[in-house]
């Protein structure tokens, strides 16, 4: 049996309290926008969980790069981990844009800058799956995963920067005064309060999951490992 | 107080956002939840077997 660690429980109240706390905070706390009405609380979840399928796709380059340096199953399995977790959120945070577009733009979709490389990463991320389920050598799955992590990890700071420097609909709201009038809204302390308090908490449930995943990661290999051992001696 | 009572009624989108969020989040902790107990299942079913074999 793989016992759970100590911090990994602590993680999961933590990260659920935190999360309840950030729930909390936009249904209560933060004000009603006055143009957009009540949809507007989307918004706070929205950019948390793209926030959080950005960082994922980071930490999966990263994982790439350290596996390619040291070729240990660990950083194999941590980049699988990151990516299945950000495929989830990014997809939320697409779903969540549509359902805020609808009142907002009079549309549920658009292919503007911002929603069509959100789109493209998230088929970028979900042809890794693919290509992880292609490969039958645990060695050349793992390589070839680094090297599409590393270069699919090209098409995050794209997605950041499109709303900048591209013609948009979308707004941006993390910027200066200049990037806030590109048909973002003014923030007022409640609503800064609870757009940074959600990117926190949403951080901390990402690493929480990551870790669970990883985990389960590991134990895949320590089963696949033993049907190996079971059947070889078996036969 | 003229703009307060033009607030666009939005709150059916607010909830299916919210909804969305919940279903994504719970689906995919269940789903983490029973990969980790068949695996474990399939782990003491190994263990079991290899002692046998020992």
């Amino acid at each position: 049996m793989i016992k759970k660690p100590r911090l990994l429980s602590v993680l999961d109240v933590l990260s659920g309290m935190m999360i309840l706390a950030a729930a909390g905070l936009v249904f209560f706390y933060a004000p009603v926008e006055q143009m957009m009405g009540l949809v507007q609380k989307v918004f706070y979840f929205h950019v948390a969980t793209a926030w959080v399928g950005m960082l994922g796709f980071i930490v999966a380059a990263v994982a790439g790069i350290f596996y390619l340096a040291k070729r240990t199953e660990q950083w194999d399995i941590t980049g699988f981990a990151a990516v299945e977790i950000s495929l989830i959120f990014f997809l939320t945070a697409i779903i969540l844009g549509s359902i805020w577009a609808k009142p907002a733009w009079n549309t549920w979709w658009t292919w503007e800058p911002r929603l069509t490389t959100a789109a493209i990463v998230e088929l970028i991320y979900a042809a890794y799956l693919l290509l992880r389920q292609g490969v039958d050598d645990p060695e050349r799955r793992a390589r070839f995963s680094a090297i599409y992590a590393i270069f699919g990890s090209i098409s995050i700071p794209l997605t950041f920067v499109s709303i900048r420097f591209l013609r948009t609909i979308h707004p941006v709201v993390i910027g200066t005064a200049e990037t806030a009038g590109k048909g973002g809204f003014n923030m007022d302390s409640p609503m800064k309060l609870t757009f940074f308090f959600s990117l926190a908490a949403f951080t901390v449930f990402f690493v929480d999951l990551l870790w669970h995943r990883i985990r389960l990661g590991k134990l895949q290999a320590e089963v696949e490992k033993l049907r190996i051992d079971t059947y070889s001696n078996g036969m | 107080m003229l703009s307060r009572l033009f607030v666009p009624d939005t709150i059916n989108y607010m909830i299916a956002g919210y909804v969305v969020v919940v279903v994504m989040t719970f689906g995919y902790i269940g789903s983490l939840i029973l990969r980790w107990r068949r695996l474990q299942g399939e782990y003491q079913r190994f263990e079991t077997l290899r002692k046998d074999q020992d």
